[in-house]
């Protein structure tokens, strides 16, 4: 779901900036990479904050789930062809149906969610990652511009080379874990903007 | 005599088989019982997560995760309704 790119989303105080991740970072926004979000609010933003980027896992990650899916919504089919005795009943293989539908609907509904709520946000002040782990919990980690020590991004295989998809991991000063973002779209670029954000805090433009 | 021998193999493959069938009932109602539990939980997480990260397409993951949660109660219902029947 592609969209255009939009100029006048961008905010006031980005417009004059002459960097070069403000020339791609409107171009070809989706749910998994959208640069300057309206209607956006997370847990401890400041008044005046300034969401630039936020990013989620490419949409290639949640594949093997579906295919997951798909297989636990034939399997009772499968069983059934392969063991016609054994599922005489149809009651049984009914019950099994609607067990095997369930569960498929489940793994979708939770892949989907997880994907949604695994979200890292880039501000003009901070880097905020939030984890959706597993159903049990959930971690949120934050790290301000200044603390960011160094960035590397990695792109790996075959799949990575194909839908531009990569690991971004941020070290931060002190006894901070690293940030890590995974799996997303364009780790290049996100790694050009993180390095242009922290050049423009050192010198106070944003 | 082998009426007999006959009769005493054809009984030993059916309470065999009753056995099987049963057996494959409670795997079946402990999924069950264990999706919705999930279903439950995933809305109780989506809540706190709802808070901590608030976009427009909030109300939509809502809406899918009630969704999954009234499709699992009633599911179930109907599942084990046939497990019993079975």
């Amino acid at each position: 779901m592609a969209m255009k790119e939009d100029k006048n989303k961008i905010p006031v105080k980005f417009r004059k900036i002459k960097k070069s991740f403000m020339e791609t970072i409107s171009l070809n926004n989706d749910h998994s990479f959208m640069s300057f979000p309206k209607e956006l609010n997370f847990h401890g933003k400041e008044k005046g904050e300034q969401v630039v980027l936020i990013v989620r896992s490419h949409w290639i990650v949640t594949v093997p789930y579906f295919f997951l899916a798909v297989l636990v919504f034939i399997l009772p089919f499968v069983l059934a062809s392969l063991m016609p005795t054994f599922f005489s009943s149809i009651a049984l293989l009914i019950s099994l149906v609607i067990t095997s539908v369930l569960v498929s609907l489940g793994i979708t509904v939770s892949t989907f969610v997880k994907w949604f709520y695994t979200v890292h946000i880039i501000t003009d002040q901070r880097v905020v990652d939030l984890d959706f782990t597993s159903i049990m919990n959930h971690s949120m980690a934050e790290a301000q511009l200044e603390k960011i020590e160094d960035v590397t991004h990695k792109q790996l295989g075959v799949i990575g080379s194909i839908f531009d998809v990569g690991s971004v991991y941020i070290q931060t000063a002190g006894a901070q874990n690293e940030i890590e973002f995974s799996n997303v779209p364009r780790p290049r670029e996100i790694h050009d903007i993180l390095f242009d954000l922290l050049e423009l805090k050192q010198k106070g433009e944003i | 005599m082998m009426e007999i021998l006959d009769n005493l193999s054809g009984h030993s493959v059916d309470t065999i088989n009753i056995g099987i069938v049963s057996l494959l009932k409670l795997p079946l109602i402990i999924i069950l019982f264990g999706n919705v539990l999930f279903a439950i939980l995933l809305l109780l997480r989506i809540r706190i997560l709802a808070e901590t990260f608030e976009t427009a397409d909030n109300k939509l993951i809502r809406y899918l995760v009630r969704f999954y949660l009234f499709t699992s109660v009633i599911g179930s219902i109907i599942a084990l309704l046939f497990l019993l029947i079975g």
